[in-house]
């Protein structure tokens, strides 16, 4: 802690009126970039004196401790097996945490929460290791990848983020945000991954991974991974997923994941590149699980080229939640005049609003017959089965 | 709407004010630069409260009601160089409620061309009834009607209040991003009086970043409030930046006494470079006491109304309700789509209740999409039922394919009176089975029987 040093007798006289909030709470510490004489005690300049603090205080459930972040930049925050600890930021950029390789790493740290500020690295945003519960609350999470959690065993673990941002880059390898050992709620908040450097020439490019024993919920959240500075000229030959149920990734608890999302959006879009197939939802694995009854979707291609699909699920796990598309005289596609959509049978709907009453769809007429996604029944490039007139979709007499 | 004119007429005022020959103060800065050069004494503190009670605490570490917000107001514009991104400040107020009868004016920028260099401020109150900014005017000047204005500021955020005012709520000028979380905006009442606008948030002075991207704005858990008695009554206005509004609610109600001949209610209202996208939230636009009177626009009361070139609305989750059965013959629609627009909305619900007839007035038209121009990407699953959506004897309309329903009451023919038992998926089809200007004739196609829906 800094000393602080009284220049006159005047500001003696001053501080003895503004020193109000000297005699706060015990458990509450500020940390400031510069303690000043209105800031109560203990005032602390750097994260690793807070820290110290919080250690030496031993926080429990029933006497957690707070700190009173002010304005600025503060470095990165190293959490070993304490918690009941709460982080209150001065706003969502103006309290920021910066590190290289993370700017949170919780190692069987519990009730942790972050409130009204910015966590930034390069590396990781946010490192949690085995047990323990977050809370992340109006927090900006701007790092390559803001999420990756690691355990070996089945433990007590619980993420809660509300009015959330996270943004990272979308490298080949670990996705950036990866869930493998978490209960992790997302409420009310957005994320987003974009392509920086140049994609890989083979490996796929994974947004979300939720693998393990883990599960991920979302509500009235939007997801959007994008091509963002990845070359026109560029190519995805691996393919974009926007998420992934199940799949490989070490450091997970057992059992199967689970993905959850209603009332929120999922985007991917590589229209800025030249080629790419796009994956919305891609479930791995006979027991995982997956629900986006009543999310929505944005599926854009490489510009030039690629396969579009909303739901893949090879192993025919449980994927609950039907979406009916936009009505038109075409299927939904995913680039102008492009290829339809592809999902599972019975997933899709769309209205088509040019048939004739013996099912040629085909601009002629105006019947509405209601398609449903049936590949099994409509092999090919065309994978809708109209409902009205009992057979696959037609365009041609 | 307000002009960049006036904005900056205000702006200039302000700083006029504040730059009046006064006490000898030190001037502080929040760019180190400016104390090396000498153009300022000190460093300006970072953290700032506004209180009822200063305990003794002298301005700028605490500004003392009343005539706290105008101290902070004036102080604000008269430091060297406001809040820059390596010295961001925040501004913690008490609880309370605060005044200030001439707006509150934050200006951070010179000049449109930079406002990005600025801002990097906080605001915020002790909870959202807690602290409460009561801005509505005591003069009648054409700007002292808005609440509370970010001016050329850049990273701005709000939290944890409810700010009143008569004409304008918030209003964001001249760009850069902010965010609002936890607070109500409330608009209008329980004035008696009344001007041409009433907008819950407004955005002014379009400006972009140097890459030519918009500007965006984040609100988190926000209530937009407006009782609306004037001629545009609109609870979210967007006309030059990106809005994303997480779990919120706009609520437009019109009231009795009006200025003009005619009315427009609309919940959010997207135009010019403007793009609003809601998640998990709920739009409200309902008459009220506002029973006669002509509406300017053919959609009526309109929950969403987006033209000009390239705007877009996007919503998912959340609820648009429209309500018009207090005012006779009017018109009511959920989204509205001019010009070359696109409107994306799934997994939203919408209700939507037209003007009832009465003595020489026809019932109102309820529509939940109505294109002229625009495309509006969107579907709805009604509830399962023995009749169609309707509100009296008209029938909802909307567009080809976007809307479906179950009727649980047609026979093997296709008759759905009520005397069979079948379960026949309806889908709406006004080209084929009604009339798209028409809303008493049926529009729904019975996918079932591939004809139009009988009901003898």
């Amino acid at each position: 802690m800094r000393h602080r040093v009284l220049a006159t007798a005047w500001f003696l006289a001053a501080s003895a009126l503004a020193f109000h909030d000297a005699s706060a709470d015990p458990r509450v510490a500020s940390l400031r970039t510069e303690c000043g004489f209105t800031d109560p005690d203990p005032c602390y300049e750097t994260t690793a004196e807070v820290v110290t603090w919080i250690e030496a205080q031993a926080p429990t459930a029933s006497d957690p401790v707070l700190v009173d972040v002010g304005p600025g930049a503060f470095s990165d925050i190293v959490c070993s097996g304490w918690g009941h600890a709460t982080f209150r930021g001065s706003g969502r950029t103006a309290s920021r945490f910066v590190g290289t390789s993370t700017a949170v790493s919780a190692l069987n740290c519990d009730d942790l929460t972050f409130q009204d500020l910015t966590l930034e690295a390069t590396g990781y945003g946010i490192l949690w290791s085995h047990s323990g519960r977050g809370t992340w609350q109006g927090v900006d999470v701007v790092a390559n990848r803001p999420w990756l959690d690691y355990c070996a065993t089945a433990e007590q673990r619980e993420q809660l983020f509300s009015d959330a941002r996270l943004r990272g880059k979308l490298p080949s390898g670990t996705p950036p945000l990866a869930i493998g050992c978490t209960q992790w709620n997302f409420l009310g908040g957005e994320i987003v991954l974009s392509g920086t450097g140049s994609p890989s020439a083979s490996a796929s490019h994974v947004g979300m991974l939720i693998r393990g024993g883990s599960s991920a919920r979302f509500l009235g959240t939007t997801l959007r991974v994008v091509s963002g500075d990845w070359a026109p000229t560029a190519s995805v030959p691996g393919g974009a997923f926007a998420v992934r149920v199940g799949g490989s990734l070490g450091g997970s608890a057992p059992g199967n994941p689970v993905f959850e999302m209603h009332s929120g959006i999922i985007n991917i879009d590589m229209s800025g590149v030249a080629s790419a197939s796009v994956t919305a939802v891609d479930v791995i694995g006979s027991a995982s699980r997956a629900d986006t009854a009543g999310a929505a979707y944005i599926l854009r291609t490489g510009a030039s080229g690629g396969i579009a699909t909303r739901i893949a699920n090879p192993s025919g796990a449980s994927v609950a939640g039907a979406f009916l598309w936009q009505a038109g005289t075409e299927p939904p596609s995913a680039s102008p005049g492009g290829p339809s959509v592809k999902s599972v049978d019975g997933a899709d709907l769309f209205v088509e609003t040019d048939c004739s009453i013996s099912g040629v769809c085909d601009g002629t007429s105006h019947e509405t017959h209601l398609m449903i996604m049936n590949p099994a029944a409509c092999p090919g490039s065309d994978p809708w089965f109209n409902s009205a007139v009992g057979r696959c979709r037609s365009t041609d007499n | 709407m307000l002009c960049l004119r006036t904005l900056v007429s205000r702006a200039a005022l302000v700083i006029g004010l504040a730059l009046l020959p006064g006490p000898a103060r030190a001037i502080c800065s929040f760019d180190a630069t400016d104390v090396a050069l000498g153009t300022a004494t000190e460093l300006c503190p970072q953290l700032v409260d506004i209180s009822k009670d200063c305990l003794g605490r002298a301005e700028p570490e605490c500004f003392e009601d009343p005539g706290a917000l105008q101290s902070f107001e004036t102080w604000f514009v008269q430091i060297k160089s406001r809040p820059i991104a390596e010295r961001p400040l925040l501004v913690r107020i008490g609880p309370g409620t605060f005044a200030d009868s001439n707006s509150w004016f934050l200006a951070c920028g010179d000049n449109v061309e930079s406002p990005l260099e600025h801002g990097f401020t906080t605001i915020r109150g002790a909870g959202r009834s807690a602290t409460v900014l009561d801005l509505r005017p005591g003069m009648e000047f054409l700007w002292a009607r808005i609440g509370l204005v970010s001016w050329l500021c850049h990273e701005m955020h709000f939290s944890d209040m409810t700010v009143e005012s008569e004409k304008y709520g918030v209003s964001v000028a001249g760009g850069g991003d902010t965010t609002w979380s936890r607070m109500d905006v409330e608009v209008g009442s329980p004035l008696t009086g009344g001007s041409v606008l009433n907008i819950g948030w407004q955005e002014e002075s379009c400006g972009t970043r140097p890459d030519g991207s918009p500007f965006e704005h984040y609100l988190f858990d926000v209530r937009f409030r407006v009782r609306a008695k004037n001629q545009t009554n609109v609870g979210y206005h967007a006309p030059c930046d990106h809005n994303w509004f997480f779990s919120g609610e706009i609520d437009v109600t019109g009231d009795a006494i009006r200025n003009g001949s005619t009315t427009d209610l609309i919940g959010v209202d997207v135009k010019g470079g403007g793009r609003f996208v809601g998640l998990d939230s709920r739009i409200r636009v309902e008459t009220g006491d506002f029973t006669t009177g002509a509406l300017g626009s053919a959609a009526g009361v309109t929950g969403v109304h987006v033209s000009g070139d390239e705007r877009e609305f996007h919503m998912h989750g959340g609820l648009i309700s429209v309500d018009a059965s207090g005012h006779p013959g009017a018109n009511a629609t959920a989204i509205h789509a001019e010009g070359d627009t696109h409107a994306h909305a799934f997994g939203t619900e919408s209700r939507v209740t037209a003007g009832p007839p009465a003595t020489g007035v026809a019932a109102g038209t309820p529509r939940r999409l109505f294109e002229q121009g625009g495309m509006i990407h969107s579907t709805q699953f009604w509830g399962a039922a023995a009749d169609p959506p309707r509100n009296a004897d008209h029938y909802l309309l909307s567009l080809p394919g976007a809307d479906l329903f179950v009727e649980t009451d047609c026979n093997a023919s296709g008759n759905c009176n009520a005397s069979g038992s079948e379960a026949h998926l309806m889908i709406m089809n006004a080209e084929r089975c009604g009339d798209p200007a028409d809303a008493t004739k049926d529009p729904w196609f019975d996918n079932v029987t591939r004809a139009c829906r009988t009901s003898p």
